[in-house]
């Protein structure tokens, strides 16, 4: 294993590595890993600035609990579940609960966004178009389908995630997706 | 096959069918205008989400810090920084979090929580890499002389310890010289001495002492 250089070692090999005290080792998943779990973070919180801090969080008690990981394989869904508890966390304290059973309020979304011909989806607005679908999805619904499509979790490992079943799982992304494709006019 | 119904075309769109399931689908898809029509949107909107749901730019990276390497690595950050000031670039942004009692497993290493700057400009690397040698030269710089100072100074002292016999014995020559030369004097006195009697016996003059 020593022949492989680090930057190019796999996830288990390199959690293995950190427990037995190697901070390289960590870093590296630390580098590797950093900018998923932030952009998870900031389109499920909306917020770049308190999604860069819930970051540092994640990865703050993923070195200190290291250890739990029963496999080490199993780095990247245990790492969401992370995210996703430190996530919950600090958005029942900025908002409360009622905040994150909020009904979907399609109103703020412009209704004329279409697929045309081309490519108009190119378009600079589109990007903020869609994060405003998004966020008018609840909460549980806009993660389900941003380990859907962001990385491409299977409903089980998103199941783990969300600590739910995976038949909620399958009603939160089917009724997201629904309601994405209506809010984006398609 | 019947329509399949919304839920399934969308667990075809997003991977989740099995191969046989995915392949019996599409058969009915490649059959049903209705099913192959909103297959479509689903994919438009998959592909809208995927395009748009990208990596964020992170605004500065994370790195930890073993705690046995901590007080080097501030040293060697708080050089950085002091030449990054002089350059007036914020170079490394470093913030110590220590997270003492953390560790659940083994003796793994106290870390730190740092936060270095994601881009930087070429100008600004450059400048902080220049200040940073010429600190660094600038130090290295004052150690050789320091070096310098205290190997001419041990010289000069073992030159004396190695001199001193040698001192001595000159010492001693001179003394030694000085009496020869005082025994020639007296014996060239007694020559003259000696010279002027006989003189003055072979003139009948009596000698002048």
């Amino acid at each position: 294993m020593s022949a492989i250089p680090i930057s190019d070692r796999p996830d288990a090999s390199l959690v293995r590595e950190a427990r037995a005290g190697s901070a390289e080792a960590f870093n590296v998943l630390v580098r590797r890993w950093e900018r998923k779990v932030y952009s998870y973070l900031v389109y499920l919180t909306g917020q770049s600035e308190d999604a860069f801090d819930l970051c540092q969080e994640v990865f703050v008690a993923a070195y200190a609990n290291l250890g739990r990981l029963r496999a080490p394989e199993n780095l990247r869904p245990w790492l969401f579940q992370i995210a996703h508890n430190t996530a919950y966390s600090h958005m029942r304290k900025e908002r409360g609960r009622e905040a994150l059973q909020s009904e979907v309020d399609p109103r703020g979304v412009t209704p004329t966004l279409r697929l045309a011909d081309g490519a108009p989806w190119e378009r600079a607005e589109s990007k903020l178009l869609v994060e405003k679908a998004l966020a008018a999805l609840p909460v549980d619904q806009r993660e389900a389908i941003i380990l859907k499509i962001y990385r491409g979790f299977r409903f089980t490992e998103i199941a783990e995630i969300q600590d739910c079943p995976v038949s909620t799982v399958k009603t939160r992304v089917y009724g997201g997706f629904e309601q994405l494709r209506k809010l984006m006019g398609m | 096959m019947n329509c399949p119904g919304q839920q399934k075309l969308i667990d075809w769109v997003l991977e989740e069918l099995s191969p046989g399931e995915g392949e019996e689908l599409q058969r009915h898809v490649a059959q049903c205008s209705d099913c192959a029509q909103s297959l479509a949107a689903l994919q438009d909107v998959r592909q809208v989400l995927m395009k748009q749901l990208a990596d964020r730019e992170m605004p500065a990276h994370l790195v930890f810090v073993p705690e046995e390497s901590r007080a080097f690595s501030r040293g060697f950050l708080t050089s950085l920084w002091r030449a990054a000031a002089l350059a007036g670039v914020a170079a490394v942004v470093f913030l110590a979090i220590v997270l003492g009692g953390y560790a659940r497993w083994g003796h793994p290493p106290s870390p730190v929580a740092g936060v270095e700057r994601a881009s930087m400009t070429r100008p600004e690397i450059e400048s902080v890499i220049r200040e940073a040698v010429r600190f660094q030269l600038a130090q290295q710089k004052r150690e050789l002389e320091t070096a310098n100072e205290q190997l001419a100074a041990d010289l000069r002292k073992e030159q004396g310890r190695a001199l001193a016999p040698v001192a001595a014995q000159l010492q001693y020559l001179q003394s030694a010289q000085s009496v020869v030369w005082k025994q020639a004097q007296e014996q060239n006195a007694l020559v003259e001495l000696l010279a002027r009697n006989s003189l003055g016996r072979e003139s009948g003059q009596p000698a002048r002492p």
